[in-house]
């Protein structure tokens, strides 16, 4: 049997889910929303809509987004960002969206000039904690690119430039952890990969 | 339980879809810091508009991946401007909804991809495989017309993304995906 039976269903469901995590969200009939404070992204929004595809499959769309430019572009959003910063930004993201997001996509709302994360998918079965903490993780994608899309769209920084200081500061993280791990006695990714080669017999 | 690879396997088997599979593709994902094991499935599944569908076994996330050179109509001699045109209608294009996954370009062979990665149950059924797949096919061939048209240089983001939400490609039916 397909899951879930309604979209107000999937909503409630996750919604119970992200309850049991400590996130309490805004819950509409079909769609429900939350702020949340990231690493970089001082607050993104958060959210979670559902609609149905012909009638048959129930798509679940997760949606966060975050302030880059720090002021009002209601007023017009076109205009908020200069013409080569634009540019750089939306080489940025075609780059992160071709060869680094690893579902959904991030790009520049053209109503509001914020940084918006987008993946909808179908949910054929009863949703989980591993959904819940999916869609949470995929979305904080927004935070985990703030800082390199700031440096193009506020900064004028080049796509080449931002994206090279976005791997390096993820590389200093990375490697603040292995040191963590071998302090703590666990395996780092490298011990993991040599572990499993051995295991197959390459 | 059988893997997810296997499961995609059996459904091609069963619908005799020709399909070559590459299993067991360590990746090293250095920008994530973590080791994936892969499957891919080259295929000409749906009348040969996907390309590749690649099983990712550790998340497990199926990607689709169509619109590859034979099919974007590119211009690899594309001027700077007007590789700048196919950047924004490719991000303009993103963040709408009825777009089922993301659209990348490659610059250097005036490719656009579009690629929708899709979290899969435990069990995969022919009935929900061929959903899923036909509904991201659907939405990129609402909008693989203008998408062509700006990767060739002839038109430009404005007036593809214009002819996309115009009220006539609305009436006509070729742009209905955009309507709300």
């Amino acid at each position: 049997m397909t899951y879930p039976n309604s979209i107000e269903n999937l909503i409630l469901s996750i919604d119970q889910l992200l309850e049991s995590l400590g996130i309490s969200c805004f819950v509409e009939r079909d769609a429900l929303a939350v702020a949340l404070t990231g690493t970089d992204a001082p607050s993104y929004e958060f959210g979670l809509f559902a609609f149905s595809l012909d009638g048959e499959a129930v798509l679940l769309g997760v949606r966060s987004a975050a302030d880059v430019l720090g002021f009002d572009t209601a007023a017009c959003p076109a205009l908020a960002i200069a013409p080569f910063n634009l540019a750089q930004t939306q080489l940025l993201l075609n780059q992160i969206n071709k060869h680094e997001i690893k579902a959904g996509s991030l790009a520049i709302d053209p109503t509001d000039a914020r940084l918006t994360f987008i993946w909808t998918f179908p949910v054929t079965w009863q949703p989980d904690i591993d959904l819940a903490g999916m869609v949470l993780g995929t979305a904080s994608a927004v935070d985990h690119y703030f800082r390199a899309i700031k440096d193009c769209m506020v900064h004028g920084i080049t796509a080449a430039d931002a994206l090279a200081a976005h791997r390096a500061r993820i590389e200093d993280s990375a490697e603040t952890d292995r040191k963590v791990r071998r302090l703590l006695g666990e395996e780092d990714s490298e011990t993991v990969f040599r572990r499993l080669l051995a295991d197959t017999g390459i | 339980m059988r893997s997810v690879h296997t499961q995609v396997s059996a459904l091609l088997n069963e619908e005799a879809i020709p399909y070559t599979l590459e299993e067991g593709v360590f990746v090293v994902d250095q920008i994530r810091d973590t080791v994936r094991f892969t499957t891919r499935i080259t295929t000409d599944f749906f009348n040969g508009r996907i390309q590749t569908l690649i099983v990712d076994t550790s998340a497990p996330l199926v990607q689709v991946q169509t619109l590859g050179p034979d099919t974007s109509g590119g211009s690899p001699s594309l001027q700077p401007c007007e590789r700048e045109q196919v950047y924004a209608l490719v991000s303009l294009l993103n963040p709408i909804t009825e777009l089922l996954g993301s659209l990348s370009f490659d610059s250097a062979t005036a490719t656009i991809n579009h690629t929708w990665r899709v979290p899969i149950p435990a069990t995969l059924d022919q009935k929900t495989f061929s959903t899923v797949v036909n509904a991201g096919l659907n939405s990129i061939d609402v909008c693989r017309p203008e998408l062509v048209a700006v990767a060739s240089g002839e038109k430009t983001a404005t007036a593809a993304l214009l002819k996309l939400i115009s009220p006539r490609a609305q009436t006509d039916g070729d742009a209905h995906a955009f309507s709300a």
